[in-house]
């Protein structure tokens, strides 16, 4: 039973990315190709840090 | 009409950083200190410098209250144990 | 133009004075209280002066603001929760009355921005202001279920 549990934390951390770029995406001013690119990293950064942190809260 | 709220917020700050030397227990210092950064980034933003608002804000709001409450809780914690001076 | 700036000027006057005199007098629960609602109502301010001086940019001020300001409230809830244990603070009317400020300015001000990304940047600063200032004093009142205090 390793597959599903690997497509929750797929999903998760995929649920987190999209909506902190959308985050990104709303805070900044003007939308350019470049804020795309860096708005996609920083929030996949942050997608699995905020992973690792629900982890910690939750799993204590 | 700029300048009435420049003298507010500079009165703010200044009322405040006096409030912060009247205090003499280091943890009231501490609260009237996170309201003093407060008004400094008030201060700061109707002087059109939003820049150096931004660090005192991220600065003054958590980080100093932090480092202030943590070392008051250190040497507070110090008396209560044994007469040793043992590291903890 | 200039009514932003006013309106701006006497939040923070009020706000900050009021929350200024809470914080240097009294006793540790009133001071608390205090500094919390001090940067509760200090972020409309932001948003005001933002406003009135036209530069959306400000808006970040505020915004970082209602991030750090209720983690500031958070430290002097955990670290002094052996003193505030005894004798919780209960400030029920000024808390929601800061609320209802910050909320009041978000919505007059997302109705002159219109719909949009600015708009909806403006409501995310408002839901952080309001439901951090609310989970602030709710921590300070409550305490920390589940950790020991001290």
């Amino acid at each position: 039973m390793k597959a599903p549990a690997t497509l929750l934390a797929v999903g998760e951390v995929l649920a987190w990315w999209a909506a902190l770029l959308v985050l990104w995406l709303t805070l900044i001013s003007t939308v350019h190709t470049l804020e795309w690119v860096v708005g996609a990293c920083a929030a996949g950064v942050g997608a699995l840090a905020a992973r690792a942190g629900r982890r910690a809260v939750s799993d204590r | 009409m700029a300048d009435a709220v420049v003298v507010i917020a500079l009165l703010l700050v200044a009322g405040a950083a006096t409030a912060a030397v009247v205090n003499r227990d280091p943890v009231r210092q501490a609260l009237v200190l996170s309201v003093l950064g407060t008004a400094l980034a008030v201060l700061f933003t109707v002087d059109q410098a939003p820049d150096v608002g931004l660090s005192q804000l991220a600065v003054g709001s958590a980080l100093t209250p932090l480092l202030i409450m943590l070392a008051v809780r250190k040497v507070r914690r110090r008396p209560a144990e044994s007469g040793e001076d043992g590291e903890k | 133009m200039n009514g932003w700036i006013l309106a701006a000027a006497v939040v923070i006057a009020a706000g900050l004075g009021t929350s200024l005199w809470g914080v240097s007098t009294g006793p540790l629960k009133r001071r608390v209280v205090a500094q919390n609602l001090s940067n509760a109502i200090v972020c409309p301010g932001l948003l005001l002066l933002a406003q009135g001086y036209g530069r959306t940019s400000y808006v970040d001020l505020a915004l970082i603001l209602a991030l750090l300001g209720p983690v500031g409230t958070l430290v002097f809830a955990r670290l002094l929760a052996g003193e505030l244990a005894d004798d919780p603070p209960s400030a029920r009317v000024p808390t929601w009355t800061v609320a209802a400020v910050g909320a009041a300015v978000v919505l007059v001000l997302c109705a002159v921005t219109g719909p949009g990304r600015a708009m909806v940047k403006l409501l995310v600063v408002g839901a952080l202001v309001v439901g951090g200032n609310l989970i602030a004093s709710r921590a300070l009142s409550h305490g920390f279920p589940g950790v020991d205090r001290g």
